[in-house]
């Protein structure tokens, strides 16, 4: 697969595409003109500008197949170094990402862009396209980017456009690895309208001279959390610090849960109290699972003090499962997933990414300056 | 005595006492209603020997006597899975959990207190730099033959999702939060219950957090050492690999 991606990357840089690797390249040019205006985002992933040469890069994916009653979730890698080089920017250097531009097209459930550490499951040296499909495969398996840090993410709203603070960067090393990770839905709480999935990104790039403050991350994961019938109103609760010895300013917020999901809270946390903050210290609130807020800077600019963090509470009503699945099939993946005993199965959503049978409890931050990179789970 | 009915007299005598020596002082072992939250109220004298408890939504009706103070005792989970008592200078085990990292199963035995829909919150403090851990989740409590309201029964199996819900999941590592390694170390555990009726109960104690699975123990050490840098390599060792896996 090195050798795939080195002999795609001379060919052209769409081509670099990790999902050219399986699909062939995409039949779509990057456009990559040199006006050096900022595109405006477009609702067409394979219609956004790429960024003028010298000012950042794209990566996107090919258009990809979601029939009806499918999840979709696949895991591309890209090198820094060779989306550098294919943007026109030093690769040799590191990459001080300041505007991030994602376009999806509908019928995504979440993208999220990780920096790849420990390697598991999923290594790009061996694959750098690895697809899942309804729950399967090594795409699907959390463990295997636990100590990735986030870079940035996006979920049922596809379309972001995001310029950090001035002076404020996501700086990356020319041999570090990023890692795409899509899921598409096309089922009965989601749909794909057209039966498709497509996701393009935007980089653009800021002279090293110009980075006053680096960017840092946290992601904070509730995993073990049940929504019952016989406990159907449940609340989870945590927390997480951002260790540093200086106040820092949180700038993105989000949270993510899916359909019994009813109030998402986060809130400023002292790192020291037990319970939740007063409502004074709540900067986020998500009551819309399939559309939540994603809350950004300049409108999102909260200081932490040093050795506080984030305090988050994620809510839940039980409802009855789709007909289709009934409580048969939720508790039939209890018992496969998590060997339940029918004695102890309750018609439970239980954490996972089937969005008819599972929750989640997510949590996504962005600050600055960087302390630590930061997954509390 | 048995010993469950000796450990309930002492519970309820430290309770007592507790609240005869500092009023609603947090500092003691136990600490039951000191909440300025509403307590509810007691069930009406005539009907309170006659009537039988309602059952609530768990299936459990109330457990004790509404009319007084909640009796806590702390429990955790061993790496075996076994739900033991804890008290001021008990080891307590970080496990490594389902969800990867290291977290501490901490669970509770309660009296006077409606089971159903019960808020847990868990939290483990380093006494050195004041920062806490958390983990706050709503549980039914079961049911023991003596009559408390617990967390888990018996052994528990540590790797079973449905079994280690109903425990508070403290998550300590990776250590990016202590300025002190998180094993072999003094840190305080503390719960504090709150059930449906707004009725509050906690209990808070000395512990020594220890890797203690040790066939993972390179690992936990790792993991919770003291300056842990996220992405530093610890062994294969992120978190259990599952069938169907689970995304974000």
């Amino acid at each position: 697969m090195k050798g795939l991606l080195a002999t795609a990357t001379v060919l052209g840089f769409s081509c670099v595409m990790a999902t050219s690797f399986a699909a062939g390249c995409s039949s779509t040019p990057v456009d990559t003109t040199d006006s050096g205006v900022a595109p405006t985002p477009a609702q067409d992933p394979s219609k956004l500008p790429a960024p003028a040469k010298g000012q950042g890069f794209q990566f996107k994916t090919e258009a990809f197949a979601v029939a009806p009653g499918i999840e979709q979730q696949d895991c591309y890698f890209y090198r820094v170094r060779d989306l550098a080089r294919a943007g026109g920017l030093p690769e040799n250097e590191p990459v001080n990402l300041h505007r991030v531009q994602m376009v999806q097209r509908d019928g995504s459930h979440h993208m999220n862009l990780f920096r790849v550490k420990s390697l598991l499951g999923l290594d790009p040296n061996k694959a750098t396209l690895v697809r899942g499909q309804n729950g399967l495969g090594e795409c699907f398996k959390s463990p295997n980017w636990a100590d990735w840090p986030l870079v940035a993410n996006t979920q049922q709203d596809g379309q972001v456009d995001w310029t950090f603070p001035e002076g404020v960067a996501n700086v990356f090393q020319p041999d570090e690895w990023i890692m795409l990770q899509t899921h598409f839905v096309n089922a009965t709480s989601q749909k794909s309208p057209d039966g498709t999935g497509e996701v393009a990104v935007n980089f653009y790039t800021v002279p090293k001279a110009e980075v006053k403050y680096e960017m840092g991350t946290v992601f904070a994961t509730k995993q073990s959390i049940r929504v019952c019938a016989g406990n159907k109103t449940p609340t989870y609760e945590g927390s997480c610090q951002i260790k540093g010895k200086e106040p820092v300013k949180i700038i993105g917020a989000n949270g993510h849960f899916h359909s019994r999901g009813k109030r998402f809270d986060m809130y400023s946390w002292d790192g020291k109290s037990i319970g939740t903050p007063a409502d004074s210290a709540r900067f986020y609130r998500s009551e819309s699972w399939d559309d939540p807020p994603m809350a950004r800077s300049p409108e999102l600019e909260v200081v932490v003090q040093p050795g506080g963090g984030v305090y988050y509470t994620c809510s839940y009503q039980w409802q009855p499962p789709d007909p289709k699945i009934g409580c048969e099939g939720v508790n039939k993946y209890d018992e496969t997933k998590f060997k339940t005993p029918a004695d102890k199965q309750d018609c439970c959503y239980t954490f996972g990414p089937v969005v008819e049978q599972n929750e989640h409890c997510n949590a996504f931050l962005y600050y600055y300056p960087k302390q630590d990179d930061i997954n509390c789970f | 005595m048995s010993r469950t009915g000796l450990h309930a007299h002492v519970l309820r005598a430290a309770v007592l006492a507790g609240i005869a020596a500092s009023g609603c002082a947090f500092g003691a072992v136990v600490f039951a209603a000191c909440s300025s939250d509403p307590i509810a109220p007691a069930p009406d004298a005539d009907t309170r020997d006659t009537a039988p408890p309602p059952i609530g939504e768990c299936g459990l009706p109330f457990l004790g006597d509404p009319a007084k103070p909640m009796e806590i005792e702390i429990r955790a989970l061993t790496a075996t899975g076994a739900d033991v008592a804890m008290k001021n200078g008990s080891d307590l085990a970080l496990v490594f959990p389902p969800q990867g990292g290291r977290v501490s199963f901490v669970g509770i035995r309660a009296m006077n207190v409606d089971p159903c829909g019960v808020r847990l919150l868990g939290a483990v403090r380093d006494p050195r730099s004041q920062q806490v851990r958390i983990d706050g989740r709503t549980v039914n409590l079961q049911r023991a033959a003596d009559g408390y309201g617990v967390t888990g029964l018996g052994n528990t199996d540590v790797t079973s999702d449905v079994a280690i819900a109903a425990y508070s999941n403290v998550p300590l590592c990776p250590n990016q939060w202590s300025d002190e390694s998180i094993f072999d170390h003094e840190y305080e555990l503390e719960v504090v219950v709150t059930d449906k009726g707004g009725r509050r109960g906690g209990a808070k104690i000395t512990v020594t957090p220890r890797c203690s699975e040790p066939e993972r123990e390179p690992q936990c050490k790792c993991f919770c050492k003291k300056g842990y840098v996220l992405g530093e390599p610890c062994g294969e060792d992120a978190g259990i690999v599952l069938e169907a896996g689970s995304d974000q």
